[in-house]
């Protein structure tokens, strides 16, 4: 029972060739995130390297550590919950998938990349946890598979157009406003009340319309209660003529308005009625205006918004679903989370705010890019289709083992990430091999546990006696002759290890 | 049997990128770092080889010998009786390919130190027939995970279910009279229930002697009962092939539930005197219209053929005889004043129209429905709206139409339908499970 909002796993997820055991993957993700926060939290790690670019990008939006591993693990996090939501079909789930998925994919990969761009190291140490993390978060939720990516990433592609709509009608939007502000500024402003006169008519003309238009769409007969829908039925109708009458009215008086103003006739009428050179010009002002004009625009935007959903939602399968949450997130996106994000992302260095809205142009772009090349990855086999998540989560922190060095963090934290490395492909193939021939009924976790802590004992012996073997290095030699030293102890290990292999190989096979 | 396993190959990529990152960025922790990768590799090799693993094996099948669609747990304990542990041991028993587990599961994964035991339990539900246990699948792996050695241990104990129709029926000599048994009439007699006095004659039993009435007036009277008789029964068994259907992979059909709840019912009429008939509808038998057809008798021997004709109703697999005539010859065979009992899963209208026919004809009906209907699908729910509306037009034309749902005891549904009526005293017949 999820404790609120949709829940992440499926019953899907349970199946034979599903995800690893959970006791495994525990393990794993234990692992992983405790080696992040011990490498980013590290105050000889970055309390004395933040001094170039990158202190000038993260700094100031991290001042403590704690924060960018906070920061951090919430976009993975969103990212990977994004992804799983976007494999359902209610729209709820769709809907939020997105919202998730989304910027928080377009960020973390746009921040990626400008930190490969600006800093190397940090980009790839960085960039690995990012893809240990989410391939972890994955394979909780059996989502690293091609069939499970590609339909989040249609998705992707379908809010990323419905936000570039959403942001053309914003734009086309308040253009008219400022049109409209501009004409009926003037129109007011003015002494010319027969100016103002027609003004009022022509806003009346449209508001009316958009009226008459919006209640047209609007489902209000369909929303009553059955017993009162005669009542209703009688009051729209005289809705309805009440604004034929209005609108011919109007379009009558403009007709006779704008040949009267030109053939000068007003200026009998001011003679008659002196208070009307007064009166004109107050409907052109703002307070008028807007009221009229408002309840117009509101009635028909609700009336669009009602006739799209109907015909977006007049599918009765899950293509409508699919359709319509790209399109509502997209609004969503536009409208709140955008300046939201745009307000909070503080401007490194002085750059420019169009970085920044490149970041948010081609983040999603990238995201695209990215999870489609992990689809091919999976259909030419580079990445194997079942065993994906733990294959990307070790492969994700063999990078980040190699940031970590060239960012200099200290030799035992390096040994540590490898260990992790192996450790994560580990126990998360075992786990995998164990739900595989056994399901996910048996009681297996004294099993896996015995596994987990064999492969840990062997990786801090081998910490152990590597570090050692570094003091020694650093201490008995140059750091240059060591470097040599050790690639020619690693290159004898590869060579010795080749007889042994074929000889416990033979000895193994029956 | 013995297989490598490759899932450490990608180590040696691994190392082989640490190394050339090293190399490349001079970086000597990077260089050490490729030796953890080897590490694990060597580490997987060397503990790859195969070590001798000495396994005993029992299994408990409980009960061994039982009806269908009665659960069946089985147990199996596992000892490692090498003097080595075994790091790695996965289990998968061998359950027959006609059973579904409903509870549990016959898998496991543990570690075993020497001497230790493991033990699965799971349930089955019996379907019938013999059904042999082969041995369970041991795969044991070495420390490391790369040498995978597939057995076949011998097991002890119980390798085999035994599924019969009449397992839990016991013998007729020691059954009582339970159902049709007590049927009553209105005619004075030999019985339980009181029904009149009457002047005594010479040769009535002294137990019926109303002796309370004798030391009033001094006269000898003689205490009547509601006289029992036997009943004439014809148990009529669906077996057509849209009755062949199970609630699930693995559990009995339709087919088979009702031949069980025939089979005791055919029991328990017989111990009680009455006279029993089958017909096996569906199927193409000896009979007229290819109904398998026995005439109502009594006696143990008309219990064993009843018992041979539902055994054959249950493993018709083909044939697709013309019911609609089988029906109507079982009009003209059934003897006047016999009683109906058709047990169907009511699936379709036929069923339906026949117990209409034999209630238009004025024979006594009972229906026994075996629910095989499941209802987590809204194709399920709408099945089971129809069987039900099947029921209550049963019902409508005065049959008793009784519902099995699963998991109730058949006793239990055997008791609702036939014996209801009956324990009323001195009830007439009134169409359904009453006296004929």
């Amino acid at each position: 029972m999820a404790l609120f909002g949709p829940r992440l796993d499926r019953p899907s997820a349970l199946g034979d060739e599903g995800r690893p055991r959970a006791t495994s993957l525990t393990i794993a993700s234990l692992l992983v995130f405790g080696l992040f926060v011990v490498a980013t939290t590290c105050p000889w790690n970055y309390g004395l390297r933040f001094d170039g670019v990158v202190p000038s990008l993260i700094v100031p939006a991290c001042a403590r550590l704690g924060r960018l591993t906070l920061a951090f693990g919430t976009v993975t996090g969103l990212l990977t919950a994004g992804l799983a939501l976007l494999t359902r079909e209610r729209f709820v789930s769709l809907f939020v998938g997105q919202i998730c998925f989304l910027p928080a994919g377009a960020a973390l990969v746009a921040g990626l990349a400008a930190l490969l761009v600006t800093s190397p190291a940090y980009g790839v140490f960085f960039g690995g946890f990012a893809v240990a993390l989410v391939a972890l978060g994955s394979t909780w939720t059996d989502t690293t598979s091609a069939s499970a990516v590609r339909p989040a990433l249609f998705q992707e592609g379908l809010t990323y157009l419905s936000m570039v709509g959403w942001g053309i009608v914003v734009l086309v939007v308040g253009g008219a406003v400022l049109v409209v502000r501009a004409v009926v500024g003037s129109a007011g402003s003015g002494s010319d009340p027969t100016a103002a006169l027609s003004t009022f008519l022509v806003v009346v003309f449209v508001g009316v319309l958009s009226v008459r238009l919006g209640l047209r769409w609007l489902p209000i007969r369909q929303l009553t209660p059955r017993k009162r829908r005669g009542a209703v039925d009688r009051r729209l109708g005289q809705v309805r003529r009440a604004t034929t009458v209005v609108l011919i009215g109007t379009l009558v008086a403009v007709l006779c308005v704008l040949p009267a103003w030109f053939l000068g006739w007003f200026d009998a009428v001011y003679a008659l009625f002196p208070p009307a050179r007064l009166l004109f010009p107050v409907l052109a002002t703002p307070i008028p205006v807007v009221a009229v004009l408002g309840v117009g625009v509101v009635t028909l935007a609700l009336g669009v918004v009602a006739l799209a959903l109907r015909r977006l939602t007049r599918p009765v399968d899950t293509t409508a679903n699919r359709l319509l949450a790209p399109v509502a997130a997209g609004l969503v996106l536009v409208l709140g989370f955008l300046p939201f994000a745009l307000s909070l992302i503080p401007v490194p260095g002085g750059a420019p705010p169009i970085v920044l809205v490149a970041f948010l142009v081609l983040g999603p772009i990238a995201l695209s890019l990215l999870g489609w090349t992990l689809v091919a990855a999976q259909y030419l086999s580079l990445v194997p289709e079942r065993a994906g998540g733990p294959a990307l989560a070790a492969g994700g922190m063999v990078l980040a083992t190699i940031g970590a060095a060239l960012t200099g963090v200290p030799t035992p934290l390096v040994l540590a990430a490898a260990v992790v490395a192996m450790v994560v492909w580990d126990v998360s193939s075992f786990g995998l091999g164990v739900t595989a021939e056994l399901g996910h009924l048996p009681e297996t976790r004294r099993l896996e546990l015995f596994h987990a802590v064999v492969a840990l004992a062997l990786g801090a012996i081998a910490v152990l006696s590597l570090s050692l073997l570094d003091v020694v290095r650093t201490s008995l030699a140059g750091e240059v002759a060591a470097t040599v030293a050790a690639a020619l102890a690693v290159f004898g290990v590869l060579v010795l290890l080749t007889p042994l292999r074929g000889y416990v190989a033979g000895e193994g096979r029956d | 049997m013995s297989r490598q396993s490759t899932r450490w190959r990608a180590t040696v990529a691994a190392a082989t990128l640490f190394a050339a990152a090293g190399l490349v960025a001079r970086n000597g922790a990077l260089l050490l770092a490729a030796v953890v990768p080897l590490v694990y590799f060597a580490y997987s090799l060397v503990t790859s080889g195969p070590g001798s693993v000495s396994l005993s094996v029992t299994r408990h099948v409980e009960p061994e010998l039982s009806p269908p669609g009665t659960p069946v747990h089985v147990t199996l304990e596992l000892t490692n009786e090498g003097d080595r542990p075994v790091s790695d041991l996965r289990v998968v028993d061998a359950v027959p390919a006609d059973l579904a587990v409903t509870r549990g599961s016959p898998r496991t994964g543990v570690a075993l130190e020497p001497g230790a035991t493991t033990t699965i339990e799971y349930a089955l539900v019996a379907r019938r027939g013999v059904h042999e246990f082969e041995p369970p699948r041991v795969r044991v792996r070495s420390l490391g995970g790369t040498s995978v050695t597939t057995l076949r241990p011998t097991v002890s104990g119980d390798t085999r279910l035994v599924c019969r129709l009449d397992a839990d029926a016991p013998p007729i000599d020691d059954q009582g009279a339970q159902f049709v048994g007590d049927l009553t009439t209105d005619e004075p007699g030999e019985g339980l229930t009181f029904h009149s006095t009457r002047e005594y004659r010479r040769g009535d039993d002294a137990r019926r002697i109303d002796w309370r009435t004798y030391a009033k007036t001094g006269e000898l009277t003689t205490i009547d009962y509601e006289r029992r008789r036997a009943a004439s029964v014809v148990l009529v068994v669906d077996a057509r092939r849209i009755s062949r259907v199970s609630a699930g992979p693995g559990r009995p059909t339709a087919v088979e539930l009702s031949a069980y709840a025939a089979t005791h019912a055919v029991t328990d009429f017989v111990a009680s005197g009455h006279d029993v008939g089958v017909a096996v509808i569906g199927a193409d038998g000896p009979g007229p219209a290819g109904l398998h057809w026995l005439a109502p008798e009594s006696g143990d021997g008309q219990r064993s053929r009843a018992i041979d004709y539902f055994r054959t109703a249950t493993a018709v697999t083909g044939g697709a005889p013309d019911t609609d005539r089988q029906l109507a010859e079982l009009l003209d065979l059934v003897p006047p004043g016999a009683q109906l009992a058709l047990f169907s899963p009511l699936l379709d209208d036929l069923p339906v129209e026949a117990v209409q026919a034999w209630r238009s004809q004025g024979y006594p009906a009972v229906v026994l429905s075996p629910d095989v209907v499941t209802d987590n699908t809204v194709g399920g729910q709408f099945e089971q709206v129809q069987r039900y509306t099947r029921l209550a037009r049963c019902q409508a034309t005065g049959a008793r139409a009784t519902d099995w749902r699963r998991g109730t005891p058949l006793p239990m549904a055997l008791a609702y339908a036939f014996a209801a009526d009956a324990r009323l005293p001195s009830q007439r017949p009134t169409g359904a499970g009453g006296v004929p």
